[in-house]
Formats: C-alpha cells, sequence, structure tokens
C-alpha cells in the first residue's frame, strides 16, 4: 500500500503547526466573536477593514510595544497586515472575528501583560493564533526596512569574515 | 527534435557530478551532449532574488503560507528553502512521487540546469579508509572496489578545482586537502575548541571545510569567480561566483571547448538498449516543452540525474535482455538506499564572552570528525560513526518568532547584545541495507510518462540509537565546556531530508551483488556509467558531494580510455 507523498505532506505539515485546527474550529471562533464584536462595530463610524485593521493593531502593540524603538504600529504594521493574513489563512473573515472578538475582551483583563499571557497560554480559547499572531509581528517588524536599518545593523555585503569584534565598536545587534 | 548524430557520451543531468564530467570529457576532445530534465538559468543573470533587501522578500520571508502549503509541501522541509529560494526546488503538485505508509521520505529537488549544485551547503569532506575499508570491520554492505588511495589524486584535482578553503589538521578519520585558506573560528568556538579538546582526546572541532573561494588561484578568477563576501545567501545564487556550482565552472568550461551541447526542459526517461551489440545505444527523451518524444544517440551513456532519478531511468529502461532495469542482471537496482540522519543534537548557551560579537554571516558551520569506533569499538550501542556541525552565534529575531514571550521583554532580548548560542547536530552514517529500496509504479506514470517512484525506506535501530548518542555526547561537551541551558533535541527527520540520499545503483568487485565496477560502469552494459550519488557502496558520515566529483572525474578518463579503446 502506498500513499502519494505530497499528499500525505499536505495532511501532516511539519512546519505549518496547528492552523489548520485554528482553522477547523472557525465556525465557533466567529460566531463568539461576533457576538462580542457587533456591537462595537455598530457604533463605529469605520469600515469594517479599518476595523479590522485597528484590532490588529492592537494586539501587534502588545507583541511589539512602544519602548525606546517604536511599536508595531508605530511603523505602521497594521497597515500591511492583511497581504500577510490572506497568504497564510484561508479566511480572513474568521481571522478579523477572531481578532476583534480579542480587543473586545481585553478591557475586561486585570491589566495587558495578564490577557497576554493568558492569550499565549491559550485560556482565551486559541492558542494557535497567539503562535501565528507572534510570527506575524515579530517576522515582520524585525524584516522591517525601519527595524533592519535602524535598529538592528544590517550589512548587505559584509566582505571577509571576522570572528572577534568587540560589541562596542558597533553596538547594535547584526540583523539577519 | 531528435538528432541522428551521434555523440560519443551523453550525460544525463548537470548538476554536482554532470558538471565535471562535461568539463573533463569536452576537455579530453570528446563531443557531448548534457541533458537537463529542468529548465535553462544562467549565472548571474537568473539569481533573481539574490541582491533583494531583508523587507522587499515577501511575507518577512515565511515559508508558512498557503501556496507553499500547496505547491511545495515537501520542498519547503529543506533548511535552504524559503521565499528567496523556492524557484530552484521543484513544484511538488507536478512532480509526484510515492511513500509506503509509515514510512516517510522526504525527495528534495532541483528543476534547473546546474541542479543540486545551485543549492547545495557546499560542505566539503574527503572520506577517510575508515570509512572506505568499513566492511573489513563489520558486515554491513559490500567492500568498495576503490580505495583511498585510487580517490586520492581525484580529490587533490577537484578540490583545487572547484576551490575548498579548510585547515590541515593531520586526522586520520577526515583527511586533509589542498585547501584555501579557512575562514575564522569567532571567539565562541575558538573557546569551545579549547574546553572540548582539553576534555576529550578524541575529539577536535575544526572548521568547515567549504567550497567557498576565500583566496581564489588565477583558474577561479579566469572564470570570473570572486571571494566570498560572507553574505551567506548563497542558495539564491552568488554573482561573485564565491561558491562553486556547474553553472559558474565546469559547464562555462565545457561550453568553451565548443564540444558541448545543452539540450534543457528534457526528461529522460529510459537508456536504449540494442540486443546486438549488447551496448546502450542512447536515451529517450520527453520534452516537457512540446510533449513530443525524442531520441539522441551516444556511444556511451553517463548518468548523473541524481541518486533517485538516475535509478528511477534505470529502472524504468526495460528490455526483453533486461526486464527489470538496464544493467540489473544482480537484482539489487534500486536496493541500498541510504541517507545520512539529521536533526539530533543539543544546544546551549556559552556565557562570559559577550562583549564580544563577529562580522559578517560566515557560509559554514564548524565541525566535529567522526570521534566513534575508529581503531576500536568505543560506542559499542552502534556501528560505524557520525560526525557533527557546531554553529555558535549571537541571537537574532528570528530564534524568536515562536514562544509565548512577548512585550517589552521580548524586544530587550532581541535588540540587546547577548550571549553566545550554541547549536549542535550530528551527521550519522545509515547502514545499507537491502530493504531499503525505491521501485517504480508502472500504472501511475508522472506528467511526463514516466513511473512514479515509490520509497519504502527507514532508519534502523542502529541509526536510532547514534541519534541517542549525538544528543547524549553533544549534551555533555555542552555541560563540561560550561554551557548553560542546555536542551536536548530530537526532529525526528525522516530520510530524504538530510539531502545526501546515496546507493541504489552501487559499486562493487561482484556483479553479482552491485550494479557498477571500480570504473562506475555497468557491469552487465559496459558503455552505461553512473557517478552520481547512486553509486556509493556506503554512505560514511561526511558530507558527500566531493566524493562525487572525485569519482566522477576519475571515471571520466577511464570513459575517454574506454571510447578510444572501443574505436
Amino acid at each position: 500500500v502506498s500513499l502519494n507523498a505530497v499528499d500525505a505532506a499536505r495532511e501532516r505539515p511539519l512546519w505549518l503547526g496547528n492552523y489548520q485546527k485554528y482553522m477547523n474550529r472557525r465556525p465557533f471562533i466567529f460566531s463568539m466573536a461576533m457576538l462580542v464584536t457587533l456591537p462595537t462595530l455598530a457604533k463605529s463610524n469605520q469600515t469594517p477593514s479599518e476595523s479590522a485593521q485597528h484590532n490588529v493593531g492592537i494586539l501587534m502593540d502588545l507583541i511589539i510595544p512602544k519602548t525606546n524603538t517604536p511599536s508595531a504600529t508605530g511603523i505602521s504594521l497594521h497597515k500591511n497586515y492583511l497581504a500577510y493574513v490572506q497568504a497564510h489563512i484561508a479566511d480572513v473573515k474568521a481571522f478579523d472575528a477572531a481578532c476583534a472578538g480579542l480587543v473586545a475582551r481585553l478591557p475586561l483583563a486585570k491589566s495587558k501583560s495578564e490577557f497576554v499571557n493568558d492569550w499565549a497560554h491559550g485560556k482565551l480559547g486559541n492558542p494557535e493564533l497567539f503562535a501565528f499572531f507572534k510570527d506575524m509581528t515579530t517576522r515582520l517588524y524585525y524584516s522591517s526596512e525601519y527595524a533592519t536599518t535602524k535598529i538592528l545593523a544590517w550589512l548587505p555585503v559584509p566582505g571577509p569574515y571576522v570572528g572577534k569584534l568587540r560589541f562596542n565598536t558597533i553596538n547594535r545587534v547584526w540583523a539577519s | 527534435m531528435s538528432s541522428d548524430k551521434i555523440y560519443d557520451v551523453i550525460i544525463v543531468g548537470s548538476g554536482m557530478t554532470g558538471g565535471i564530467a562535461s568539463k573533463i570529457l569536452t576537455e579530453l576532445n570528446l563531443n557531448v551532449l548534457m541533458i537537463e530534465r529542468g529548465r535553462k538559468i544562467e549565472h548571474k543573470k537568473d539569481y533573481k532574488t539574490e541582491n533583494i533587501a531583508v523587507w522587499d522578500i515577501p511575507f518577512g520571508n515565511s515559508k508558512k503560507t498557503l501556496e507553499i502549503q500547496e505547491q511545495q509541501p515537501v520542498q519547503s522541509r529543506s533548511y535552504a528553502f524559503d521565499q528567496t529560494t523556492k524557484h530552484f526546488f521543484i513544484n511538488d503538485k507536478e512532480n509526484p512521487y510515492k511513500t509506503v505508509e509509515g514510512k516517510p521520505f522526504d525527495w528534495l529537488r532541483g528543476d534547473h540546469l546546474g541542479g543540486k549544485s545551485v543549492t547545495w551547503h557546499r560542505q566539503s569532506y574527503r572520506l577517510s579508509p575508515y570509512d572506505i575499508d568499513a566492511i573489513k570491520t563489520d558486515e554491513n554492505g559490500i567492500e568498495w572496489p576503490v580505495k583511498y588511495a585510487d580517490l586520492e589524486p581525484w580529490y587533490d584535482m577537484i578540490e583545487e578545482y572547484i576551490g575548498v578553503s579548510g585547515s590541515l589538521e593531520n586526522l586520520k578519520q577526515l583527511p586533509d586537502g589542498k585547501f584555501l585558506k579557512p575562514f575564522e573560528l569567532n571567539v565562541a568556538e575558538l573557546a569551545l575548541k579549547k574546553k572540548f579538546e582539553s576534555q576529550y582526546s578524541d575529539r577536535k572541532l575544526i572548521i568547515g571545510r567549504t567550497a567557498h573561494l576565500t583566496a581564489p588561484r588565477k583558474h577561479h578568477e579566469e572564470l570570473g569567480r570572486m571571494p566570498c563576501q560572507s553574505r551567506n545567501e548563497c542558495q539564491r545564487g552568488c554573482s561573485f561566483g564565491a561558491y562553486y556550482s556547474s553553472l559558474n565552472s565546469s559547464i562555462p568550461e565545457a561550453l568553451q571547448t565548443g564540444h558541448l551541447e545543452i539540450i534543457t526542459d528534457r526528461a529522460v526517461r529510459q537508456v536504449l538498449y540494442s540486443d546486438e551489440t549488447k551496448l546502450a545505444t542512447g536515451v529517450e527523451v520527453y520534452n516537457r516543452k512540446t510533449g513530443e518524444v525524442e531520441h539522441y544517440r551516444a556511444r556511451a551513456i553517463l548518468m548523473c540525474a541524481s541518486t533517485i532519478g538516475t535509478t528511477q531511468i534505470l529502472l524504468n529502461s526495460r528490455s526483453k535482455r533486461f526486464p527489470n532495469g538496464i544493467g540489473n542482471d544482480s537484482g539489487v537496482l534500486g536496493h541500498y538506499l541510504m541517507d545520512h540522519t539529521l536533526g539530533a543534537g543539543a544546544t546551549g548557551v556559552l556565557k562570559g564572552y559577550s562583549e564580544f560579537t563577529d562580522k559578517g554571516r560566515r557560509p559554514c558551520p564548524s565541525y566535529i570528525p567522526r570521534f566513534q569506533n575508529l581503531d576500536s569499538r568505543t560506542h559499542p550501542q552502534f556501528e560505524r560513526g557520525y560526525a557533527m556541525i557546531l554553529e555558535a552565534f549571537k541571537e537574532t529575531w528570528k530564534r524568536h518568532t515562536d514562544g509565548p514571550s512577548y512585550g517589552p521583554k521580548l524586544k530587550h532580548t532581541i535588540e540587546s547584545n547577548g550571549d553566545w548560542h550554541i547549536f549542535m547536530q550530528g551527521f550519522g552514517e545509515m547502514l545499507p541495507r537491502y530493504k531499503n529500496h525505491i521501485s517504480l509504479d508502472f500504472a501511475d506514470l508522472d506528467a511526463c510518462g514516466m513511473p512514479k517512484v515509490v520509497f519504502d525506506c527507514a532508519y534502523s535501530d542502529n541509526e536510532k540509537a547514534m541519534q541517542d548518542s549525538m544528543q547524549k555526547e553533544a549534551a555533555e561537551m555542552l555541560m563540561r565546556a560550561g554551557c548553560t541551558d542546555i536542551v536536548k533535541y530530537n526532529d525526528h527527520a525522516p530520510p530524504g531530508r538530510c539531502i545526501h540520499e546515496m546507493g541504489t545503483a552501487r559499486m562493487g568487485l561482484d556483479p553479482a551483488t552491485s550494479f557498477l565496477n571500480g570504473n562506475n560502469q555497468s557491469h552487465a552494459v559496459s558503455n552505461l556509467f553512473v557517478t552520481d550519488g547512486s553509486c556509493m557502496p556506503s554512505s560514511a558520515s561526511q558530507n558527500p558531494s566531493l566524493t562525487y566529483m572525485a569519482l566522477t572525474a576519475r571515471a571520466s578518463f577511464f570513459i575517454k580510455k574506454y571510447l578510444t579503446e572501443a574505436a
């Protein structure tokens, strides 16, 4: 008995993690999220896409907040989220709804850190979404032109490799 | 478009071995036709992602997109696959294969001129007498018909030609070669080297031997090749020509002779055989652009289509004389498939050197040559042995895209200077076993009309014991060197993931148990030769491409002699 290896790979995607599991539960997540989101949307003058962008920005800033360097929204990362999500998740509406549901629950948390902790550890129901969200935010932030050139140090053509250099001669972590 | 011309040699494949063969055979004044399954690409011109800025790489270079999941689910498992290199990997959907249930195999392939010489990891190590003569101390496999002394001058030739950087170490298990100056070990590796070598009399930490130009010689410069610029983006292609590929060296040189013709987008389906002459007469080819079947003739056929590709063609080359594949009197064709084990070792943190960093992205790891079961059985839980690579690096954001961390702490970790992180991973020898094999499903053809390959291959208890040892030894070495936060790991990667697949048309002394003789010549069809990884009787633990190229160079001179005598 033999299997098509490519189909098998699709069924057992090693790198895909549990996104698919998250997607399988999307009707449930969607309906739960809409319960808390619809009143918010109704009060808002924003279009749904602007609202979704806003929600994503709030969540992104929990992962990458403003410190002595800008937050995720400080470099407008949330404005580019849609292309990334569309490339990774088949049902963007379900994703947006899940984000809206999370944002709606944020004011109920004692603190932002408690909220993110709960989100990261699955207490808000969908740890897979946190994993996806963190990967997206961190990846887009630290591979952005701003972070690569202003926060980190990028050398497109380094020249001969040097194995020992005092850090204080650069004072910034290399971008890779 | 077929041709009535009779070439001296048809080379099937244009990668690591096809390139070397084309250079040598044409320089020996033989007329050569090279047939490549994939598309034509050119050095420099077709490295379309080479100079892309980090921030212009789609989706932050994520490999998890729906498109990749749909089109390249197997290929994306390669360490070298990402948004900037995916065009140098095959489309899985268009090139399906099969595996026996419960035995996954990752078949990682390119589909372009130059083959995997464009995307290889460039690590270049000689086999040693311990590897080639291993059959003298155990009963795994068969005796190699070629000894280290036979290979040594060809190793010399290939190392000088392609340019291999490395250090002279005088190790019996990893013979020195004709090296360009080595890359530097970094400050953390130097510290670990001192600690390892003071604690273990049997272990050395050396710089990886890699096919990059650190100090180009005249013949490299004449090809337009320049020193490595430490970008470590090699699999996108390198316009500096700093690492060897058949695209930047051997194929251009062969073309300069005027004796090489290349046709691309053509899948060789079978080697044709004449009952009358008892020789191979040419090849049947499927033109992937026109859909036509073409025929090309030659006095000798040299198979360099990669381990699985070559054996797929040979098994499909059936005739009345050879109903089970051309030259397959022994029945071993397709059997004794091997790959190195990958994905087991340990990681740790080396404190005390945080005030130092390095500059550049060195394109090679450091290396701990095999230290087990050499002159005596030091590791009784398994036979043969493994080498380890070691990487020492400052953390980057890429290590923090998962896990529960977030907020200011996450940013601080990524943006601040930190300690050196150490990654150790073993590469273990896979023993040759008859039951690990490929076969063809003649009832299920691919788009080129080729029967699909069916893999039936798995690691044995010996390889699993080796992986246990890799974790234990790596963790112990890191602990003794004073590292902290030590974590053992085993990814349980299936065969194929290491992209060192070999065997399936092995060399040997006895025609009853092997497919090829010591000149990489078919025992049964004297003008049929195989020099890619399928010829290997055993796998050793070293990265194998250098050995494939040395065997190809040696066989190419033999082919010239054979054709001269046959004329």
